[in-house]
C-alpha cells in the first residue's frame, strides 16, 4: 500500500472548502453529549519495531496457519504465481469495482469482460456474469432464478444431500423469508452420489430447481447428467453447483452435459484460504435466460465512433433500476476476489489447471491407497469411501468409532496436522460419520505419508 | 414540444390507442413524450398472442439503458397481434412511435370503457 501524506497547504485547502478554520470545526454536526472528553484510554505508543515484534507475537497465536492443513469443505490450500500478489496491490485493480463510467474505466471493464469470457467457457455456458461473493449464494440465486422462470412450479427448491452444510444453511437461510422450502435429493446410501433413480419425490412434482454439488461433501464426483435428466423430467430447471473450481480443469462441465444453470466456488483459483473468506462466486447460464441473470454484467459494443467499448449491461434487471422487480438484491460484484482469478486462469491456462488439477487427484488416490491398505482386513466399523475422487478423501466410521475419530483428529492436531473436516454419513449407509481430506499440489509425499502414519494407528 | 396526434386517444401512462378497419381491435403504443423521456428504447417484454389483458393492468415492460418502465393496458380485451419487428430491433419506438412504433393490436371487449382514455386536449395537460 503506498503511503499518502497531506501537506499542511493540502489540508488548509480541504478545511477551506468546507468553510472551516480547523479540523474541530469538522465535527461540529456531532452532538456535544457524544464527543469523547479528553484522550482514548490506550497504552503509550510502542516504537515501530517493537509494535512490529508485538503484532507478530498476536499472529502466531494462530497456529493453524502454519499447520499442515487437510481442511477442505471449499476453502482449499492451493498455491498461485507470486506474480498475481504484485499486480493485485495496483491501486487500479485493488479499489475497483464494477463502474457505471465506463468513459474512464475500460481497463477494469476489460478485465471483467475476460473474467465472465474464461468462467463462460470452464462451465461450458453462453454466458457468466461478473462474479458473486461465493458459491453459497451463488447457489441461493441460482435456485431463485430458477424459480423467476417457471413461475408455475411449486416453490420448491431439491438440493443434493451431498451439499456442503455450510451451502446448504444459506440456501435455506435465505429461501425461508421468500415462501420457499428446501428439500433434500438423497444420496444412494452406498455410493454417496444423488442420481434421478435416488430421488423419491412424487412422479406429479414440478418443483422449482434440483440443485447438485459436485465434488460431493464426501469428496466424490457426482454425474452432472443425472441432474439435467431429474430436472428434464419434473419440468424443473437444473442447477450444477460446481464446489471446487479446479475440478474444471478434469472433469465435465455442468454446460457440456446440458445443464440449465451453473455456478462454483472460486476460491481455489488463485484466493488464499484466509480466515473462511472472502471467497468468489461464479455464475453462468444459456443466452436465453440472460434477463433473469442476477448479478453485473459487462459486455463488448462499439462506441460513437465505432470504436471498441466495454460497459456495464443489462442494468435494467438490477435492483438499482428495476427496484422490487429485480432479478437480485446484488448490485454488485466480488471484483478484487474475480480479479485473482482472472489471473490465476491467465498465468495457468488450460494445461496448468488440468496439471494442478490432476496432481492434487492423484494425492487423493495415493493416500486412499494407503489407507486402504492400513485398514484391510479390519473387523472395525472404519472403511475408507469408494467411487470416484477429485481431490478429497473420506473416512467413514460407524457409531462405535465416533471416539476414535475424535481421538485421531486429535492425535493429529498434536503433530501439527488438521486432519480434515468432519460432516454426516448418508442415513443407512451403517456408517454415522465422514473424515473427509483434502490434498493439493503444496502437500508432499512425506506430509502425506505422516498423515497415513497417525490415521492407520 | 413533443408531439400529439388528433385523431388519437390517449392514457395518462403517455399510450395512445387508434382505432382500426376493424371495430373491436386497436392499436396500441407510447407516445413521443415517453419516447422522448425513455432514452433510446432497449428491449420490450411483452405478452404472447391470445394473452387477456385489463384495463390499467401491468401487462408488460419498456426498458431503455438506464431505466425500465411498465406498460398499462389501455383497454381490456385480447391481445391479437404484437409488432414482432419492433421487437427484434425496438428503435422504431423512439424514431417513429405513433407509426412503425406500434405496440400491441388487442381485440376490445368492452367499448364502454373507451370514456375513460383522455382526448387529445386532455392529455396534453398530462404531458406537460
Amino acid at each position: 500500500m503506498r503511503y499518502l501524506p497531506l501537506t499542511d497547504a493540502e489540508q488548509k485547502k480541504i478545511l477551506d472548502a468546507c468553510g472551516v478554520t480547523n479540523f474541530d470545526g469538522l465535527k461540529k454536526a456531532i452532538p456535544e453529549e457524544l464527543r469523547i472528553k479528553g484522550l482514548l484510554d490506550l497504552p503509550p505508543a510502542l516504537a515501530e519495531s517493537d509494535l512490529v515484534d508485538h503484532l507478530e507475537s498476536l499472529a502466531n497465536k494462530n497456529q493453524g496457519a502454519w499447520m499442515q492443513s487437510h481442511l477442505g469443505q471449499g476453502s482449499y490450500d492451493h498455491s498461485w504465481p507470486t506474480v498475481i500478489d504484485q499486480i493485485i496491490n495496483r491501486g487500479e485493480f485493488l479499489t475497483a469495482y464494477t463502474p457505471y463510467q465506463p468513459e474512464l474505466s475500460q481497463g477494469t471493464l476489460q478485465a471483467i469482460f475476460e473474467f465472465q469470457s474464461m468462467v463462460a467457457e470452464l462451465l461450458g455456458m453462453e454466458v457468466a456474469n461478473a462474479s458473486l461473493y461465493d458459491g453459497a449464494t451463488s447457489a441461493l440465486e441460482a435456485a431463485l432464478m430458477a424459480a423467476r422462470t417457471r413461475p408455475e412450479n411449486s416453490q420448491v427448491v431439491y438440493v443434493s444431500e451431498g451439499i456442503y452444510p455450510s451451502s446448504r444453511k444459506v440456501i435455506e437461510s435465505c429461501l425461508a423469508d421468500q415462501g420457499f422450502e428446501v428439500r433434500t435429493w438423497k444420496a444412494d446410501p452406498k455410493t454417496f452420489l444423488s442420481t434421478a433413480a435416488t430421488w423419491n419425490g412424487p412422479k406429479e412434482e414440478r418443483p422449482a430447481a434440483f440443485i447438485l454439488q459436485s465434488p460431493n461433501k464426501w469428496g466424490l464426483v457426482e454425474d452432472w447428467n443425472e441432474v439435467k435428466v431429474l430436472a428434464e423430467r419434473q419440468g424443473a430447471r437444473s442447477v450444477a453447483y460446481v464446489s471446487h473450481a479446479l475440478s474444471l480443469g478434469l472433469f465435465q462441465s455442468p454446460g457440456d452435459a446440458g445443464v440449465d444453470i451453473a455456478v462454483a466456488e472460486g476460491q481455489a483459483f488463485g484466493i488464499p484460504v484466509g480466515f473462511g473468506g472472502p471467497h468468489l462466486g461464479l455464475f453462468a447460464c444459456r443466452k436465453a435466460d440472460v434477463r433473469q441473470m442476477p448479478g453485473r454484467l459487462v459486455g463488448l459494443t462499439e462506441d460513437a465512433r465505432q470504436q471498441q467499448a466495454f460497459c456495464v449491461t443489462l442494468s435494467t434487471r438490477e435492483q438499482h433500476i428495476r427496484r422490487e422487480k429485480a432479478t437480485s438484491n446484488i448490485c454488485s460484484n466480488q471484483n478484487l476476489m474475480a480479479m485473482r482469478a482472472l489471473m490465476y486462469m491467465t498465468l495457468m491456462g488450460p494445461v496448468g489447471l488440468h496439471r494442478v488439477a490432476s496432481d492434487s487427484r492423484s494425492k487423493a488416490y495415493y493416500v486412499r491407497s494407503a489407507l486402504e491398505q492400513r485398514l484391510a482386513g479390519t473387523q472395525r466399523e472404519i472403511a475408507v469411501l469408494q467411487g470416484e475422487l477429485f481431490n478429497e478423501v473420506s473416512l467413514l466410521v460407524g457409531p462405535l468409532e465416533t471416539l476414535w475419530l475424535e481421538e485421531i483428529q486429535g492425535r493429529a492436531q498434536e503433530q501439527g496436522i488438521l486432519a480434515g473436516c468432519v460432516v454426516p454419513a448418508p442415513a443407512n449407509s451403517g456408517y454415522v460419520k465422514a473424515l473427509t481430506m483434502a490434498f493439493t499440489e503444496r502437500h508432499k509425499k512425506t506430509e502425506l505419508d505422516r498423515l497415513v502414519e497417525i490415521l492407520g494407528a | 414540444m413533443s408531439e400529439i396526434l388528433k385523431d388519437l386517444l390517449y392514457t395518462k401512462e403517455h399510450e395512445w390507442v387508434r382505432r382500426t378497419t376493424n371495430a373491436r381491435v386497436v392499436q396500441v403504443g407510447v407516445t413521443d413524450f415517453a419516447q422522448s423521456s425513455l432514452g433510446d428504447v432497449t428491449y420490450l417484454d411483452l405478452p404472447a398472442v391470445g394473452t387477456d389483458v385489463k384495463q390499467g393492468q401491468v401487462f408488460g415492460s419498456i426498458e431503455s439503458v438506464k431505466s425500465v418502465s411498465e406498460l398499462f393496458a389501455p383497454l381490456s380485451g385480447k391481445i391479437v397481434n404484437r409488432n414482432e419487428a419492433l421487437i427484434e430491433d425496438p428503435a422504431a419506438v423512439n424514431t417513429a412511435p405513433y407509426t412503425s412504433g406500434w405496440i400491441l393490436e388487442i381485440e376490445t371487449s368492452d367499448e364502454a370503457e373507451f370514456s375513460k382514455l383522455l382526448s387529445p386536449d386532455a392529455y396534453a395537460n398530462v404531458a406537460q
